[in-house]
């Protein structure tokens, strides 16, 4: 199972992780993977500047906006729940 | 047994005046609560000055210990005399109750309170004298539990005399309805929120009257404790926790780094809803023995929009409605706590600290007091501890 949890900290909600959480919901069902990722969200991560934070297992990726959901699920998680 | 004394008081003004002729004046002390009505001659400017008056000299004076005769002697020889009237005139009721339940009511000339007690009104032990020419009324008994006085202007009585009703709604008419619309967990914000917006409606939105309804209601004390920001000094973490967790009403956190530093503390895990109840407010966090987990200063700012939205037009039922984490912190400052003391952490958060971050300490710290001054504005009493 893939940990996948998201900042909603104060910093990480006004650099848009609202869309990045409803995002990560579709695209994890439209990929097919949600018996294989387990998502969540957490607050702060201690990472404010660069935000939204998405933490994968344990490695916390920067800059997670709406933009780059699909990319992160294809690259980061969809091997690693498929290994 | 020591009772809580809520109070809740609004006026509607006469149609097309700036200025309400009717004031109601409220004051707390350790020993209770001091709740005065008073209805000026006319309408206006004039009339909300001798209501003033009226209402600060009573409430003044019986929190100074005066007895009601010297005060009634004193209104009468203060009050400006009217020019096109030539009297000088305001009535009042005044409400005294303390945290034993016992209460003291003067009236003079208003509306007889109406005391409701399980949905029923009941009798006062009124009895009569005359202090400088004016015919007072007062009584003194023992509130219980979840009793309601309920006093207003005439104003509610003549409510929609000439329009709706020929005679307008008179006093009989306003125990029925308080008693046929009561319900058994009724604060005195929705008995007097009830009664006034029925009056409004009787005026079809234009009082013919100044219109005020004040109620005060007997209950239990439920102090409500947020801790918004962890300690500058992170050695105050656990004293401050345990001021937190001891508190024997609700328990709010407000902030990311707050939760988490009491999870740490208490042992206690710290789950975050992936549920967003709304774009604008971060969702809420669950940890066992604290009522509200919440994020910080987005959260708190929307709370103070919505308070301040709610003094100025109170309407219950759009709080429960709505379940983000601003609106359940909102219902619970304004329905479900009689006090609030908010532990005000003023570290700097490090991840803050950066040009690109739009949210600063003093955000945060003026958030609180501008929430504190509008819930005092509203008659509940708040405590800050800064730390």
């Amino acid at each position: 199972m893939v940990k996948v949890s998201i900042c909603v900290g104060s910093a990480c909600h006004m650099k848009g992780a609202y869309a990045t959480t409803q995002l990560f919901q579709d695209e994890i069902a439209k990929a097919g993977l949600q018996g294989k990722v387990e998502l969540s969200a957490s607050f702060c991560m201690s990472n404010c500047k660069d935000g939204p934070c998405v933490k994968i297992n344990d490695v916390i990726h920067h800059h997670v906006d709406k933009d780059r959901v699909a990319s992160l699920i294809a690259e980061e998680i969809a091997p690693l729940a498929n290994a | 047994m020591k009772y809580f004394i809520e109070t809740s008081w609004r006026s509607l003004n006469h149609y097309g005046e700036e200025l309400c002729g009717d004031k109601v004046e409220v004051t707390k002390s350790d020993q209770g609560i001091l709740m005065v009505l008073s209805d000026g001659l006319g309408s206006g400017v004039k009339a909300n000055i001798l209501a003033s008056l009226t209402s600060k000299i009573i409430a003044s004076m019986v929190n100074a210990g005066a007895d009601i005769k010297d005060v009634v002697e004193t209104i009468a020889s203060t009050l400006p005399v009217c020019r096109e009237r030539q009297v000088a005139y305001s009535t009042f009721t005044m409400m005294q109750v303390d945290k034993e339940g016992n209460a003291y009511f003067v009236e003079f000339d208003n509306p007889s309170l109406i005391l409701l007690r399980d949905g029923k009104r009941i009798f006062v032990p009124w009895t009569e004298r005359t202090i400088a020419g004016k015919q007072i009324r007062e009584a003194r008994m023992k509130l219980q539990l979840h009793d309601i006085a309920v006093t207003f202007s005439d104003g509610v009585t003549h409510a929609g005399v000439g329009q709706v009703l020929n005679f307008g709604w008179q006093h009989d008419s306003v125990v029925k309805f308080l008693e046929e619309n009561s319900c058994p967990d009724d604060k005195a914000s929705d008995v007097q929120l009830r009664l006034l917006n029925h009056c409004n409606q009787l005026y079809e939105g234009k009082c013919g009257d100044d219109t005020t309804v004040a109620a005060l209601r007997v209950c239990n004390p439920v102090p409500c404790c947020i801790m918004v920001g962890p300690p500058v000094n992170p050695e105050d973490d656990m004293d401050v926790v345990n001021d937190l967790m001891t508190c024997p009403g609700v328990r709010v956190i407000c902030g990311g780094t707050t939760s988490q530093i009491v999870s740490r503390l208490i042992d206690k895990p710290l789950t975050i809803d992936l549920q967003y109840f709304s774009p604008d407010v971060p969702p809420i966090a669950h940890m066992e023995g604290v009522d509200l987990v919440t994020e910080g200063v987005v959260t708190i700012g929307r709370v103070l929009d919505i308070l301040e939205d709610y003094a100025a037009n109170p309407d219950p039922e759009k709080l429960t409605v709505q379940k983000d984490a601003a609106h359940l912190l909102a219902e619970i400052l304004l329905e479900k706590c009689t006090s609030v003391k908010f532990i005000c952490g003023r570290a700097l958060n490090p991840a803050h600290q950066n040009p690109d971050m739009p949210i600063s300490l003093s955000i945060k710290l003026r958030l609180v007091k501008d929430i504190a001054n509008c819930l005092r504005k509203m008659g509940k009493p708040v405590t800050i501890r800064y730390c």
